[in-house]
């Protein structure tokens, strides 16, 4: 073995060694208790998780995904103490979503006159669920990084490694004085990049509780058009203790970590909804039945960073859709059986 | 841990080891928890001191290497003039820029957080590596500027309204973090294929 340990190794060394005295706890510390601004990783995580309810902002992103790049506005503000949510493409053909806790709306523009379909809000846009530490460390390493700058806005960097292959790793910039995400990574367990959100452009802004809707000027909403309201007869079974106690299927071995934590019942199209987080990451696993000549999906697709696994169940569609890699979607599928 | 050892993981680390020390190295850090452990400190210990973003992906690719090193040992003889191999400097790169191939890998908790969650994870497998040679790595493509339209990729057209339908549908559930929220309503937005209401 031959090694010559030149003035530069010795140096080397002597940093490393430094490092394992000095620097190395403070990794661990950093890890624990979070370095920089006093705050650890999980601290920033649940800050980040009010400020994306409770503020009021505006701001300007790219959007990364495969060969995809898009640009989109989006605002957040209160009505009232509630939050609404505006999303609106930047590129390409107009498109927006805005959403409350009761209502989503989207709309396209068509000879230049928008279309608006609104939907009751199935999901919640507020409370969100609190980041539970223990249970997100059980899966991911939390780790805080260096400083970065995104946006004009000084920012902390918290890195979320995952522990194995079930689930995508996380590089989250947070705005330091507001803990708002202004860059999150998503990255898969080979390294590739799965998706990007970067801001160029956010402004916080004062809680206005008078303000309407979104951009009506920028997106034309105002402008006449046509307005669809959809009715869903999905019904929330909510039982936190047992999500799927109200219904006839359930999961025999579910991936590791992951738990049901929603069920949704639609009985006018016979469509079962269980929605399972790792802490983290969110899946949707649908059954429905398969209509006469109905030819099922089998295998896999993804759209973006979205994936999806489909698996016929006898005379049933079992679909599975999420952020996480396929292996887990997959695993998802194959452990749905009927309740004896 | 000898100081032998220390010195040479320093060499590797920095960039000054020769290639002999380096497949002697990735041979040992396959074989040895202890020294694995303390050559992903000591990069990240590395990566603190130059002031580099800490990357998840960085003690994977410190395996990925190492294991690939170790398969190719005959491609990696040092040649005539050769200089010394940059193969742990890109670990926040899309791709090792070593003369041989890309490597990456997911290690299993044990590697990755040793001493943490062994008991709960023993057993497992210790890593797999998927490798290819670097022709193969796919990087970001440069037109990624160009406008390209979002499509469920190898699927049949009579499944796209369903899926259209759960994913709209996901995306209020997928919402419950301030994490995932906007990912995949950005999905959503960015896609358009909004399904339609009924009736229409």
């Amino acid at each position: 073995m031959v090694v010559s340990p030149g003035p530069k190794v010795s140096r080397v060394l002597y940093l490393a060694l430094l490092c394992s005295a000095f620097l190395l706890p403070g990794l661990v510390f950093a890890e624990e208790t979070g370095g920089g601004a006093q705050r650890t990783p999980a601290q920033w995580l649940e800050e980040m998780n009010r400020s994306v309810v409770h503020r009021s902002f505006r701001g300007d992103f790219v959007y990364l995904s495969g060969p995809y790049l898009e640009a989109m506005q989006l605002r957040h503000w209160i009505v009232d103490g509630r939050p609404r949510e505006s999303l609106y493409s930047l590129t390409g053909e107009p498109r927006e979503i805005v959403r409350d806790a009761d209502l989503l709306t989207i709309t396209t523009w068509e000879d230049g006159k928008p279309h608006k379909v609104v939907h009751p809000s199935r999901g919640r846009l507020s409370p969100l669920k609190p980041l539970e530490a223990a249970m997100l460390q059980r899966h991911y390493r939390l780790l805080m990084g260096k400083p970065a700058r995104i946006a004009g806005r000084n920012g902390v960097v918290v890195a979320l490694v995952p522990r194995d292959d079930l689930r995508y790793g996380y590089r989250l910039t947070l705005d330091q004085e507001s803990a708002l995400p202004l860059d999150l990574t998503v990255m898969d367990g080979s390294g590739n990049l799965i998706s990007r959100i970067m801001f160029v452009r956010l402004q916080l802004e004062e809680t206005d509780p008078v303000s309407g809707g979104a951009d009506q000027d920028e997106s034309g909403a105002g402008a006449e058009g046509t307005v669809v309201r959809s009715q869903s007869g999905a019904r929330n079974l909510e039982n936190e203790e047992d999500p799927l106690a109200g219904s006839s299927w359930t999961f025999r071995k579910l991936p590791d970590g992951f738990q049901v934590i929603s069920h949704q019942h639609d009985e006018s199209i016979g469509q079962e909804h269980f929605v399972l987080s790792d802490g983290l990451a969110t899946v949707s696993a649908y059954i429905e039945p398969l209509a006469e000549g109905d030819r099922p999906f089998t295998g896999k697709t993804s759209l973006g960073s979205v994936n999806a696994y489909g698996l016929p169940i006898g005379k049933y569609q079992m679909t599975v859709v999420g952020e996480v890699p396929h292996k887990t979607l997959s695993l998802v599928a194959h452990a749905l059986v009927r309740k004896p | 841990m000898k100081r032998e050892e220390l010195d040479e993981l320093s060499a590797v680390i920095d960039n000054e080891a020769t290639h002999q020390v380096m497949v002697q190295v990735s041979r040992r850090i396959s074989q040895d928890a202890e020294l694995r452990g303390t050559l992903i400190r000591y990069q990240m210990i590395s990566d603190c001191l130059r002031g580099e973003e800490i990357d998840p992906r960085s003690e994977e690719l410190v395996m990925a290497v190492s294991r690939r090193l170790e398969q190719e040992p005959t491609l990696l003889a040092p040649g005539k003039g050769t200089s010394r191999s940059r193969w742990v400097q890109p670990l926040a790169g899309a791709a090792i820029a070593a003369s041989v191939a890309a490597a990456a890998v997911m290690l299993a908790p044990q590697f990755i957080n040793p001493g943490v969650d062994g008991q709960r994870d023993a057993g497992r497998e210790e890593f797999r590596v998927v490798a290819e040679p670097l022709s193969k790595v796919r990087a970001l493509p440069a037109m990624a500027t160009s406008r390209q339209e979002m499509h469920w990729k190898s699927l049949e057209e009579p499944h796209e309204p369903r899926l259209d339908r759960y994913l709209e549908q996901h995306s209020h559930y997928a919402t419950q973090n301030g994490l995932q929220r906007m990912i995949p309503y950005a999905t959503l937005v960015s896609y358009g294929g909004f399904p339609r209401a009924q009736g229409e």
